[in-house]
């Protein structure tokens, strides 16, 4: 089973309205929301499955977010409720399922990769320009880390988009076994802690096109999606206007069903 | 209107939440130094694709090498032979040698 969690901020009704979307557009698949607005506004959330955030990692400037604190409280919640998650894939709230087969593709992908970790980007960032691998090459605190998880072998430092992780269980089992609790960039923190400890990692560009539609910028308006759903893409982030989501939301399902007729 | 065309031109407005916050003197810099190389520069190509990867000017500052116009691409660099630098790509998403899901 592919479990999937969405980090959110967003009010009560509009988490609401994504979590009976995508439970109408992902049959079968287990969603977990984690929020990390206010308390206040999670208490109204009606969506079961939820679980508040209270960690200041999430919040501050996005150069030293940590979502550690997503992923441990995930597995912890996967655990209580006894779901047998195979896979679990992790995306932000404004990263947009446009097809109903898109979980069947991620699993698909994490198979055919034989990776024990995807992500958008993810790749060995040593001797490279991108700009996080080059500020924490030479942060102590990070390389520290790593030594301390693997002190005798090489510690290269790898980097994906935190939006659209995915793990296989025992990937994620192994990383909430660490202390991450570091002043450290997630999409840094992440990969470089999984390959000292061993796992294999893989970018989904190289293995499926699922991720294509997935990028910094520009943010996707509503007046793309008719081109992407024609497109057949399978996902589009980032979408944050939150004022179209009820008509995003009613273009792609309607699609579907104009399909299955 | 005004937007629109800046949109069509830019891919982006300035006003555009994700692009706002990030005009600042260091980018300026970065892309003034990416005009002129754009200009009077040359194209470095992935060896592993053989794609373009940036329109490069090299300056000699400092006792270092900078590459003006290299931050415009996410890149990887090491020796090809003594003398020489090669770079590639690091993203599989722009790099064709690096995908496996779309080769026939």
């Amino acid at each position: 089973m592919i479990v999937h969690s969405i980090l959110s901020h967003h009010p009560a009704h509009v988490v609401d309205a994504m979590a009976e979307f995508l439970q109408a557009l992902g049959n079968g698949v287990r969603f977990c929301l984690a929020y990390g607005g206010e308390q206040e506004e999670f208490e109204k959330i009606l969506f079961e499955d939820k679980i508040f955030l209270a960690d200041p990692g999430l919040r501050g400037k996005i150069e030293s977010q940590n979502f550690s604190c997503w992923f441990r409280a995930v597995l912890d919640w996967a655990e209580r409720m006894n779901v047998a998650a195979e896979v679990v894939h992790f995306t932000e709230c404004d990263h947009i399922p446009l097809r109903p087969d898109y979980w069947s593709e991620i699993k698909r992908s994490v198979c055919a990769s034989g990776k024990d970790f995807l992500g958008k980007w993810c790749m060995d960032r040593t001797n490279t320009n991108e700009q996080f691998s080059l500020h924490y090459r030479n942060d102590p605190a990070f390389l520290a880390h790593l030594r301390a998880l693997r002190p005798n072998g090489p510690n290269p430092i790898w980097g994906a988009l935190a939006n659209g992780m995915t793990f296989r269980l025992e990937a994620i089992r192994a990383l909430c076994n660490v202390d991450l609790k570091l002043d450290c960039f997630t999409e840094i923190l992440i990969p470089s802690t999984l390959r000292c400890l061993g796992f294999e990692l893989g970018d989904f560009d190289e293995v499926s096109s699922v991720f294509a539609r997935v990028r910094h910028r520009p943010e996707f308006l509503l007046s793309d999606v008719s081109d992407l759903l024609s497109q057949d893409a399978w996902c589009c982030h980032p979408f944050k206007n939150i004022r179209d989501f009820s008509s995003l939301f009613e273009n792609v399902l309607g699609r579907r069903q104009s399909r299955a007729c | 209107m005004l937007k629109g065309v800046v949109r069509l031109i830019l891919g982006r407005t300035f006003s555009d939440r994700l692009f706002a916050h990030e005009i600042t003197r260091e980018r300026l810099r970065l892309l003034s130094k990416a005009a002129v190389a754009g200009i009077v520069g040359k194209t470095v190509f992935c060896h592993l694709c053989g794609r373009p990867l940036a329109r490069v000017l090299p300056v000699f500052r400092r006792g270092k090498i900078e590459l003006w116009g290299m931050h415009m691409c996410i890149a990887k660099v090491d020796f090809d032979d003594r003398n020489t630098l090669r770079f590639s790509h690091v993203l599989a998403e722009n790099c064709e040698a690096l995908r496996r899901h779309d080769r026939p």
